[in-house]
């Protein structure tokens, strides 16, 4: 918050230079100019710095200079030398090196990701398509229930219909849109009848998603202008 | 003509008027009810929950100014919400631009609400890389980040005796503009059965939603409405055990002004973001009625 | 050497961080936290590759005068600038870094995001048509998703946010999630490949 809330504009030298980088980056709406391109490749140099002071500050220093030069840690020499091996890029004529670092990471980053993926993304997913589960932690009912057409029988409503056919459609939808990437076979009959259950399951999962990100830009939007009406020129 | 010129609006006064449409509410102050849904009210309730437990919350705040005006009301009104029931907090950051983040959303709701640091919260700043971090929280808190964004170690903090891994977490949030809440599901979540609860923007709240139905996520708050439908439930809690009057009362009057507008923030952005929606549509259908009526124009020709 | 060693490597670390997922005793955690520590320390060396392309690029630019060099001397002079007042003065809260983190380099981020609400509502002017009926369907669930997410929506009419969480919760959650299984297998096949030697891309050059 500001100094001088008296002001009809603010008096800070920060508010004034972010307001004036937030008008630099907005003038590109009429048309690309100097201003914009001043902003754009300021930009570009300060998120580098960031990161470079950030990953110094918190990741170099207290791992290996600390650790390893300080305390002589020589567990950190290894990750060292490999992480040294990347300078290869340098050198045209022996960047092969660099694999070496590289094949570490993509290793790692594949075995650990591989159990986790098929836990989270599959077997969870999956169970989730049949079976609903109670966030208090009771036994889990399957999705598909006699019990929800039964009470739709007996209390026939919009309310109840949806329930009882909520697990039917939505296994029907993930089935279809499963189908409707399906593409070792042809496209024909029950596959291609499938497939376009799908297509209307992602036609308004799409929709859906487009309306979320309108809402996301336009929240950036508006942050911006409350800043430049309510900090900068205190008219809210 | 009329109808080219119909499917043919400059962009600059398309842009003028989406401009407009944002200005207007703003500056007329336009206030909008906001309805409460269902994802919502269970984080709020979730954190209800855990008054009088002694269980912390975990604020993971994974988010950068790009998506700040999303995120930030978010996480103030969840830090508001445990600091008013006098809820431990405990706030970490997965990514480096999570560190501002952080410091001002805690040091603002920890002054309107009178919490100590060290005490009543902690942030434990920044750490890397996120696996780590989930998984290393389920084992010691301490092991994971030795020492405090204002490196303070960690195992001098009383606070940190007593809450010392998920055991001692009743409910961890991440607030994020990326993919993160993900990973907390497929970590805290699924290893360690942690209750897990997202803050996300709205692009990503659509890939969340099959995690709410499996129960995965505990809650969610989608974009600003999300962020707006918690600035709400705490608002009508507040009003219920007449708290906030009180704590107005004992401030300066720029003091006072100044919280009571920041949580509103939320709100405040939903009444030009309810104008921007409509002129949107309206543009929409504008260009698809003029594309009609110019197909039935081709079709008669 | 240059082929072999790097998928052995890649295979060997593979296999073993799958088989540490299984294993539940206490030195399979610490096994785990003392390899991520390693890739921190050597994810902080491939910044450096990233840094030298960037001032080599605009290096080359300043040096041959292309139109619009003075833009990468902005370039460089700032980065240089911000790094070296985050080094020298610190990271902390209230630092000069801080300072211009929160007022220059926060606004300017958020602002090129802020550009994409204009492009999207011209965007959505000219482009988003009913010419058919699975973009009639996009139309009309898009808009209805805009309205429900909005109090005006229920002002309009009393069930638009219901039915917008209907529309969440059934047919978006079944699509996510059919698309989500699918992302799910390949990836599960890729890193499979990886691991196998089969996939080698990321070893760049002839392999």
């Amino acid at each position: 918050m500001t100094a001088s809330a008296t002001a009809w504009i603010s008096t800070d030298l920060w508010v004034w230079v972010a307001a004036i980088m937030t008008l630099a980056i907005f003038s590109f709406l009429y048309r690309d100019n100097p201003l914009y391109k001043f902003a754009e490749h300021l930009f570009v140099g300060v998120s580098v710095g960031y990161a470079i002071a950030v990953s110094w500050d918190r990741v170099f220093l207290p791992k290996i200079w600390t650790g390893l030069v300080l305390h002589r840690q020589w567990s950190m020499l290894p990750p060292v030398i490999l992480g040294l091996l990347y300078i290869s890029f340098f050198f045209p004529r022996y960047t092969w090196i660099a694999r070496y670092p590289i094949s570490f990471m993509m290793g790692f980053s594949a075995g650990v990701a591989l159990p986790l993926t098929v836990v989270t993304d599959i077997f969870i997913q999956t169970r989730g398509t049949f079976y609903e589960s109670n966030a208090a932690g009771d036994p889990l009912a399957p999705i598909i229930s006699v019990a929800k057409f039964q009470e739709f029988a007996a209390h026939p409503g919009v309310l109840s219909a949806l329930n009882a056919l909520y697990g039917p459609l939505l296994l029907l939808g993930v089935v279809c849109v499963m189908l409707f990437f399906y593409f070792s076979h042809e496209q024909k009959g029950p596959l291609k009848v499938a497939g376009m259950v799908g297509m209307v399951y992602l036609m308004i999962g799409f929709g859906a998603s487009f309306g979320y990100t309108v809402m996301a830009r336009l929240s950036l939007l508006i942050g911006r202008i409350q800043f430049l009406l309510g900090e900068w020129l205190r008219v809210l | 003509m009329k109808l080219k010129a119909l499917l043919n609006i400059d962009r600059r006064i398309i842009y003028l008027i989406m401009l407009l449409s944002v200005i207007i509410p703003l500056v007329a102050k336009l206030d909008l009810p906001t309805k409460v849904t269902s994802e919502v009210e269970s984080i709020f309730n979730a954190i209800e929950a855990l008054q009088g437990t002694g269980k912390a919350v975990l604020i993971s705040i994974d988010y950068d100014p790009s998506t700040a005006p999303e995120l930030h009301p978010m996480s103030k009104a969840v830090m508001r919400h445990a600091m008013l029931r006098r809820i431990p907090v405990l706030g970490i950051t997965l990514l480096p631009q999570g560190i501002g983040m952080g410091v001002d959303a805690l040091g603002t709701t920890a002054r309107e609400y009178g919490a100590k640091s060290l005490e009543d919260y902690v942030f434990l700043g920044f750490q890397t890389p996120p696996l780590s971090v989930m998984l290393g929280l389920g084992e010691d808190i301490r092991r994971v980040f030795p020492e405090t964004y204002d490196k303070v170690p960690t195992d001098t903090i009383p606070l940190l005796e007593r809450i010392k891994n998920y055991d001692d977490i009743g409910l961890t949030i991440s607030i994020s503009g990326t993919s993160i809440p993900m990973s907390w599901v497929a970590t805290a979540g699924t290893r360690f059965n942690q209750p897990v609860a997202a803050g996300v923007t709205a692009v990503s709240a659509a890939d969340l939603y099959p995690f709410l139905q499996t129960n995965q996520l505990v809650g969610m708050m989608g974009g600003v409405k999300g962020g707006a439908e918690y600035e709400e439930l705490l608002d009508r809690l507040e009003a219920r055990l007449g708290t906030a009057e009180q704590r107005f009362a004992a401030m300066t009057a720029e003091d006072a002004a100044m919280y009571k507008t920041d949580r509103y923030m939320a709100r405040q952005i939903m009444n030009p973001q309810s104008i921007a929606h409509l002129t949107i549509i309206a543009f929409v259908l504008l260009g698809n009625v003029g594309y009609l009526l110019t197909e039935r124009g081709r079709k008669r020709g | 050497m240059k082929t072999t060693i790097p998928l052995a490597i890649t295979a060997i670390m593979g296999v073993i961080m799958f088989v540490q997922y299984f294993v539940p005793h206490q030195s399979s955690e610490n096994f785990y936290f003392f390899m991520l520590d390693w890739t921190r320390v050597i994810g902080i060396f491939a910044l450096l590759i990233g840094l030298s392309s960037l001032i080599r690029l605009h290096g080359q630019k300043i040096k041959r005068q292309v139109p619009g060099w003075g833009y990468s001397i902005v370039v460089i002079v700032s980065l240089i600038s911000m790094a070296c007042v985050g080094l020298f003065d610190g990271v902390q809260e209230g630092s000069l870094f801080m300072k211009l983190y929160l007022y220059l380099m926060a606004p300017l981020q958020s602002t090129m995001f802020a550009l994409l609400a204009f492009y999207i509502t011209s965007a959505a002017y000219r482009a988003f048509r009913a010419r058919s009926w699975q973009a009639t369907l996009l139309l009309i669930s898009g808009v209805i998703v805009m309205l429900g997410r909005i109090p005006l929506g229920d002002m309009i009419w009393s069930n638009m946010s219901e039915t917008t969480r209907w529309i969440m919760i059934l047919p978006t959650t079944a699509a996510m999630r059919g698309i989500r299984l699918g992302v799910g297998l390949g990836m599960i096949a890729t890193s499979l490949k990886i691991v196998l030697g089969i996939e080698r891309s990321y070893l760049g050059g002839r392999v």
